[in-house]
């Protein structure tokens, strides 16, 4: 089976899947874009009959309006968020997000990477071997590919949409229990514009060229690769030493050209992917 | 929004041996909020303006927690606008502070006016674990290019892109790419 591409959740997200027969695949891939299509009717701010919109604006408590298992979806989400604004000491606050309205809850830092680590688990539960979900540049891969490699990730270059700055090989497998997981995220400016609010002052970031996330889960990647970006050059000490705790590393590209990573991040990048020019500084 | 915008402009000059009561002041500050305070802000102003003309809205109060941490330094002070005062090259110590974790120390390292190293020296829990910064030169651009094309890459990571630009993207080229070879081999 090919990659299957759709456009969902404002963005588009490219699925390969390995290890089922072609029909299996295109079922399961038709899974993923199903629940994708869902979390986005459920959570989305940029619909207005979504129901977080529709609670924003009525005040209504946002878990009455839900049945059954969005209930507990949205109940964890806001667990999360919870967690993530503590963690983050409040850059990320997802009642804090500026809406045309003004404040509003607004849990898309978080949801996106969330849902596609529940389509990870889709897929693996239909029995995949390997996948690759990429959704608007966060990624989530598990497993191997079709050759029996490890997914190989570039990083893209802030300034150039053509050009890749590192090639970053996520250490997932096929072991007894089945396939591992893995995630990579990133977050910057070059795309959407300013977008990304530090929600301790309410302004928009973009102090740095991006900012990314690696690591077993992409519902942390990428909300702590949002957290980096809002919070700037000190944004890759915080995932050092607080984050990189969970298991997480990353890097931030500098607007005036440079490379920073976390030591571990340099795992998940040998050596020899590193392109052309970029040796490491004294 | 007026009111907060200049003073985040402003820097803090820590020299390792010139622990100003006013340089206590902006870190104590730091140290209620996190590590915003320690690190120039440049580019808030701009940001701020960049958030304007995308036409979104700037929601003034959206950090009503964060509007009191940068009030206007007294004046008199050891804080200087950026730009008009290079930081001179060299390590500089931050003030150990305490957020809800623990103990928070930083080091920066200057060279040329810009942060070229960020070390951890203290953090909670993190002890066990190395946290200084890796750094590298970017690629340049021809190079970057020239990888990209040469690279065996299955997908990119990068900005959320959007549905209009994502057809002139390399994460387009890339799935073409592989929904033609699929098509080879089925």
């Amino acid at each position: 089976m090919g990659r299957v591409v759709q456009r969902v959740m404002g963005t588009v997200v490219s699925i390969d899947v390995v290890g089922l027969d072609s029909g299996d695949e295109a079922v399961a891939a038709g899974s993923v874009m199903s629940w994708l299509h869902h979390v986005d009717a459920v959570f989305s701010v940029h619909r207005a009959d979504s129901v977080v919109s529709r609670a924003g604006r009525s005040g209504v408590m946002l878990t009455d309006l839900l049945p059954g298992s969005d209930r507990d979806d949205l109940c964890e989400v806001i667990e999360r968020c919870e967690s993530l604004r503590v963690l983050s000491d409040g850059v990320f606050d997802a009642w804090a997000v500026p809406g045309p309205d003004g404040v509003r809850f607004d849990p898309s830092g978080y949801v996106k990477g969330w849902a596609v680590t529940r389509a990870a688990d889709i897929l693996r539960a239909a029995g995949a071997t390997g996948w690759c979900i990429n959704a608007g540049g966060d990624i989530s891969v598990g497993g191997l590919d079709a050759t029996g490699c490890r997914w190989r990730i570039g990083l893209q270059h802030p300034d150039h949409r053509d050009g890749i700055v590192l090639v970053a090989e996520l250490p997932t497998d096929v072991n007894g229990d089945g396939p591992t997981a893995a995630a990579i995220a990133t977050s910057g400016s070059y795309e959407r514009g300013a977008h990304v609010v530090d929600a301790r002052f309410g302004t928009y970031c973009t102090e740095l060229g991006s900012a990314t996330v690696a690591g077993p889960s992409l519902a942390e990647a990428d909300a702590f690769a949002t957290v980096v970006y809002a919070m700037g050059a000190e944004g890759l000490a915080w995932l050092a030493g607080r984050a990189g705790e969970a298991g997480y590393e990353g890097c931030i590209v500098t607007r005036d050209g440079r490379l920073l990573t976390t030591p571990g991040f340099d795992l998940l990048v040998p050596a020899w992917r590193h392109p052309v020019g970029a040796s490491p500084l004294p | 929004m007026d009111d907060r915008v200049p003073s985040s402009e402003q820097r803090t000059r820590r020299g390792p041996a010139t622990a100003s009561k006013a340089a206590s002041l902006v870190l104590s500050v730091a140290a209620t909020f996190g590590l915003a305070a320690l690190f120039a802000r440049a580019d808030r102003q701009q940001s701020v303006a960049e958030g304007i003309d995308e036409g979104i809205d700037d929601a003034d109060g959206a950090g009503s927690a964060g509007t009191t941490a940068l009030t206007p330094s007294p004046a008199g002070t050891s804080t200087v606008p950026v730009g008009e005062l290079p930081i001179a090259d060299g390590t500089y110590d931050g003030d150990a502070f305490t957020n809800r974790w623990g103990i928070v120390q930083l080091a920066v390292t200057y060279q040329g006016g810009q942060i070229v190293d960020v070390a951890v020296l203290q953090y909670p829990d993190s002890d066990r674990r190395s946290v200084s910064i890796n750094q590298r030169a970017l690629p340049s651009l021809e190079a970057a290019v020239l990888a990209a094309q040469s690279a065996d890459i299955s997908s990119v990571t990068g900005a959320t892109i959007t549905w209009r630009s994502y057809r002139e993207s390399l994460q387009s080229a890339l799935d073409a790419a592989a929904a033609a070879s699929a098509g080879v081999q089925g």
